[in-house]
């Protein structure tokens, strides 16, 4: 949210049946550039009717008919009920757009292994999330609890990643030299550019030099994640 | 002098009636001799097995030579008493005559009758003959006979002592159950083989009564027809000429087909009767476990849930109704019962409100969860329910019905989709913890009662020098509730910690396990 990617991003959702509209429904909480696509036309009718402008029927099938709505540099989101249509699916895309984030839901975990082959981005399998959260409830009630006001439940309590700018008050600081909890927050881990895509929790105890480019993933209230990102943006 | 002995059994009667600590012994006798759930049956069971066991032995050793004195006498005294007394309380318990006697006399009061003592009489021996008359009972009683060593022939009944385990074994019991159900079927193969073996017998008899010297009597005919018929033909009695060979040609043919059959039929009673078996033996197992989580339904998300509760060694049990998910469930090693869980009666089995932690509603259909979460709510007010479905609407009703917490598995991964796209970092952390897939993970600890952070301030423990990460505290509204808890994310130093609370950290396993090691000695001390 304190990118400023993220509101321009343009999201192109495949697939308007039963998990296509729920995963529509949740993406627009975040997203306003949502574009609908289905190859059955009572889907499309019924986004229309949803309201959803930016709606079109085409045969996904074809490649020449998905390459004309222009999928380079998107966000891909394959949310088809037929899985075998979506695995299809998520290997024409991948085989048309450059540069563009290819995502798909998945029922099984045999349909998740083809779908991370093709090279697809990140696999959502329905079941097996649902299934975590079921055995979560049950096993650890009270993590649950804590992880569900910070994602799901809008209460002022969020998860952010920030980008470290250039010439920023941090670079050149140790993550023992900063105290987040003065600033009400709480650093779950750094994504540092240099060392790969490697996620480093701070719960490793590494002493980790911030530079610019580096991601925190920072766990707070919003008015003090906004301040601190305000903080952060004024140059030296 | 008859209406005072009636006035005496009526007042007994009452008195009786009215007397807990007479009701308390005999209901103690009813539990221990005939209710399998009473916790005690099995170890009276057990002595009565070993109790037999030796009584058998003995008597085994005594055929040949001659036991010790004290041995015969422990035989013939102290198991002969422990039978009779035993066969005596059985008697007892079986039913109440004292009832009876009231019933009747309350009848003959309200009717303004004479009161009849033989009535109560013939119906008090009526109840008690329906249990002396029992095939069980029959059994007790000739077990007692063998004492009696002076008719030797009552010796064979020392068998009937090793009949008499069949009660204290429920294996055993069931065995005769499965026979019992193909009743029919081995009547009439026993009625066929009798006849069969008498249609034999008379011909060889007939034939060879005089030419063989093997056979001089009916009986012998008959010996050898069962013996042919059987297939097992030891040969010690052959028939000689050619139509007792052509007789016993036949006999030997029909023998194999009856036996084969004989065999088939076991084989389908078994077949037919497995599935209840091990219904039977899932109850039993479940029986005993605690805080036992219910899977309704075997599908996809059922699946998956049983094998992580499997994984966390949670205690679980599935419940599914088609029979081809129940054996997927068997063959993935799962306690599996075959039942409707929309069904009352299913879950009341369950002892739902002792035993059962949490209800998980994940068949395919929204409706069938919804009914399973009315069940169960219905049943009991504070077992933990979890329901899935794919629709707000049923979402909304399942709420109403009861449900803790509703799961909408498209809106789940709508949901993982938007965190994903919006902030990919923060996602792959978050499920790395969450999924617990890397040795980063989020853990729970209660504050216990007397350890070190009871009564401390949160500021007092350096979670950073332990590589731990304090994310939030969860507190109780009120400290008889185990359920409620307010959250405080990110708690201030001087935020007071008490025994209840608990903390919600991150950190990698093995500094979560050192920080709960710790806490629990801290207890241990503060208790010396």
């Amino acid at each position: 949210m304190f990118d400023i990617k993220s509101s321009n991003l343009e999201i192109v959702l495949f697939g308007y049946g039963a998990t296509g509209a729920k995963v529509y429904e949740m993406l627009s909480v975040n997203f306003s550039k949502i574009t609908v696509v289905d190859s059955e036309e009572k889907h499309i009718e019924k986004a229309k009717e949803d309201g959803i402008v930016t709606s079109y029927q085409i045969d996904i099938t074809n490649d020449s008919e998905l390459e004309e709505l222009g999928v380079d540099g998107k966000i891909l989101f394959c949310a088809m009920d037929e899985m075998a249509l979506n695995i299809f699916l998520a290997l024409s895309l991948k085989s048309i757009s450059n540069d563009s984030i290819l995502l798909s839901v998945s029922t099984s975990a045999e349909n998740t292994r083809k779908l991370k082959f093709i090279g697809v981005d990140k696999v959502i399998d329905i079941y097996e999330s649902s299934a975590n959260r079921i055995v979560d409830i049950i096993t650890r009630p009270a993590v649950t609890r804590v992880m569900d006001e910070i994602i799901y439940v809008d209460n002022g309590i969020s998860i952010e990643e920030i980008e470290i700018p250039p010439n920023s008050f941090l670079e050149g600081k140790c993550v023992h030299d900063i105290n987040f909890r003065e600033y009400g927050l709480i650093l779950i881990g750094i994504s540092d550019k240099e060392l790969g895509e490697d996620f480093i929790f701070v719960s490793r105890g590494i002493n980790h030099k911030f530079d610019a480019g580096d991601i925190l993933v920072v766990m707070g209230e919003t008015s003090s994640l906004e301040a601190f990102y305000k903080k952060l943006m004024e140059k030296r | 002098m008859k209406r005072f002995l009636i006035r005496q059994i009526v007042s007994f009667s009452y008195l009786l009636e009215s007397a807990p600590r007479y009701q308390r012994v005999k209901r103690f006798f009813n539990n221990l001799l005939n209710n399998d759930d009473y916790p005690y049956k099995k170890y009276f069971d057990l002595f009565m097995i070993v109790v037999i066991l030796s009584s058998v032995t003995i008597l085994v050793i005594d055929v040949h030579e001659h036991v010790a004195y004290w041995l015969d006498f422990y035989d013939l005294y102290i198991v002969t008493w422990i039978f009779i007394v035993e066969y005596l309380l059985r008697l007892w318990v079986h039913s109440d005559v004292h009832k009876v006697v009231i019933a009747h006399y309350e009848e003959s009061e309200f009717f303004e009758k004479p009161f009849s003592l033989w009535k109560v009489v013939k119906q008090v021996s009526r109840e008690k003959w329906a249990y002396i008359s029992s095939p069980v009972a029959i059994i007790d009683l000739i077990a007692i006979l063998p004492s009696y060593r002076e008719i030797r022939v009552l010796r064979v009944f020392v068998l009937f002592r090793a009949f008499k385990m069949l009660r204290y074994s429920r294996s055993l019991l069931q065995f005769f159950d499965i026979l019992r159900s193909k009743k029919v079927e081995l009547y009439t193969l026993l009625t066929l083989l009798s006849f069969f073996a008498m249609i034999a017998s008379i011909m060889i008899y007939v034939f060879e009564g005089n030419s063989n010297s093997e056979i001089s009597n009916l009986f012998d005919a008959v010996y050898w027809a069962v013996v042919t018929i059987t297939t097992v033909g030891y040969g010690d009695i052959t028939p000689v000429t050619t139509e007792g060979r052509a007789v016993a040609m036949l006999v030997i043919l029909t023998g194999i087909g009856a036996i084969s059959f004989l065999t088939s039929i076991i084989v389908s009673a078994f077949s037919e009767k497995l599935p209840e078996i091990k219904q039977t033996r899932v109850m039993n197992s479940i029986a005993k476990k605690r805080d036992l989580n219910l899977i309704c339904g075997y599908g996809k998300i059922g699946q998956l849930v049983a094998k992580k509760l499997k994984d966390n060694r949670r205690n679980f049990l599935v419940i599914e109704s088609d029979p081809a998910k129940v054996q997927k469930a068997e063959m993935d090693g799962c306690d599996v019962l075959m039942a409707d869980a929309t069904k009352s009666e299913t879950l009341l089995r369950l002892k739902l409100s002792e035993n059962v932690r949490s209800v998980i509603c994940v068949t395919h259909d929204d409706i069938i969860n919804v009914f399973i979460t009315i069940n169960a709510r219905s049943l009991c007010s504070d077992v933990e329910i979890i329901a899935r479905c794919s629709e707000h609407s049923v979402a909304k009703k399942l709420r109403m019905a009861g449900a803790n917490h509703v799961i909408m598995p498209e809106e789940i991964a709508g949901m993982l989709g938007s965190v994903y796209i919006g902030q990919p970092v923060a996602f792959e952390a978050l499920q790395a913890i969450i999924t617990q897939k890397r040795t980063a993970r989020i853990d729970e600890v209660e504050v216990k009662l007397g350890s070190f952070l009871d009564g401390a301030k949160v500021g007092d423990f350096d979670f950073a020098a332990n590589k731990l990460v304090l994310l939030a505290l969860l507190k109780r509204f009120d400290a008889g509730d185990k359920k409620s808890h307010f959250i405080i994310f990110n708690p201030p130093d001087d935020t007071p910690l008490k025994a209840g609370d608990i903390l919600v950290i991150m950190g990698y396993s093995v500094s979560i396990a050192d920080f709960k090691g710790r806490l629990e000695q801290s207890v241990r001390y503060k208790k010396q």
